[in-house]
């Protein structure tokens, strides 16, 4: 359910990650890497989980339970920060189905959504994002 | 299942619609003729195809936001032919995303279901550049076109 009163939580640090699932058909080949197209991130309230609060397993199940197969996209809080989007909480307690809940759930969205419930994140704004990122369940790459 | 032809500047399409199938238990067909102007716009007109007709799911594209992605598939086209193809994708928030990425600079277009067409400049080290876009502006598009085919000519130079 849309919510009108999003804001920029400060209890969600700069220096968390976010994971952002991310199905095959939104996967593209760059350079010989595969990254999250940037359409795909295009959207009016982003959903992503913080890291440091669940499992990767737990949010595939929960993808699963939702009838999506992810992979998950872990980027840092401030790569949405930076270009003005906000970071705010929005904990999910499925009531039909156990594996769909998310207390680590939370929303990125651009600041004028507040206003106007239809305004999506800019592309800027997800490439932002996919740029600073990497696939969770790939090592870092060497420095 | 897609099965596509190019027979001269036609291109004969069809395919079935995942969600039509399960919910009729029919394999319902769509199919038709669209016409280009050349091999390089197939993959991406096809995908387009796909994208508006239901073949991929949770895909929302209206019928107009797929014509003007063909028009500008078509445009592309006209441009430049030594563009690598571009990526399609479909937009959350119903709509089509045309991605063409050249070495490490990327021109993004989205067409929302609206109509609108946005676009993005996006390189490393240089700062984005994004706006609205017209169709039919081939000055404006040759110029988006040069910026992102620019990082390969300057690497074609250096070899």
């Amino acid at each position: 359910m849309p919510r009108p009163n999003w804001i920029d939580d400060p209890s969600i640090s700069n220096d968390d990650d976010l994971w952002r699932g991310v199905e095959q058909k939104d996967v593209k080949e760059v350079e010989g890497k595969y990254v999250p197209s940037t359409g795909s991130f295009v959207t009016t309230e982003m959903s992503v989980s913080i890291v440091a609060e669940t499992t990767q397993q737990l949010i595939l199940a929960k993808g699963t339970a939702n009838g999506h197969q992810w992979r998950l996209w872990e980027f840092p809080v401030v790569a949405a920060r930076t270009p003005g989007c906000l970071v705010d909480r929005d904990p999910i307690n499925a009531q039909d189905d156990p594996a769909k809940n998310d207390p680590a759930h939370a929303v990125v969205v651009h600041p004028q959504l507040v206003t106007n419930p239809r305004k999506r994140l800019t592309l800027g704004q997800a490439k932002s994002m996919v740029n600073a990122g990497r696939w969770a369940d790939e090592p870092d790459e060497p420095e | 299942m897609t099965a596509i032809s190019l027979a001269t500047m036609a291109m004969e399409y069809q395919f079935f619609d995942a969600e039509a199938s399960a919910a009729l238990a029919a394999d319902k067909v769509f199919g038709g003729t669209v016409r280009v102007k050349s091999p390089w716009e197939v993959e991406p007109v096809r995908r387009i195809l796909e994208l508006e007709h239901g073949a991929v799911p949770d895909a929302d594209v209206s019928k107009e936001a797929a014509a003007i992605a063909r028009s500008l598939i078509g445009q592309l086209a006209d441009v430049a032919l030594d563009l690598p193809q571009p990526f399609i994708g479909c937009v959350p928030t119903g709509g089509v995303s045309i991605e063409c990425n050249v070495s490490d600079r990327e021109l993004t277009f989205v067409v929302s279901n609206d109509a609108a067409i946005e676009y993005l400049k996006a390189g490393s080290g240089e700062p984005f550049e994004e706006g609205s876009f017209t169709l039919h502006s081939p000055g404006r598009l040759r110029e988006l076109v040069s910026w992102v085919m620019g990082r390969r000519s300057q690497l074609d130079a250096a070899a």
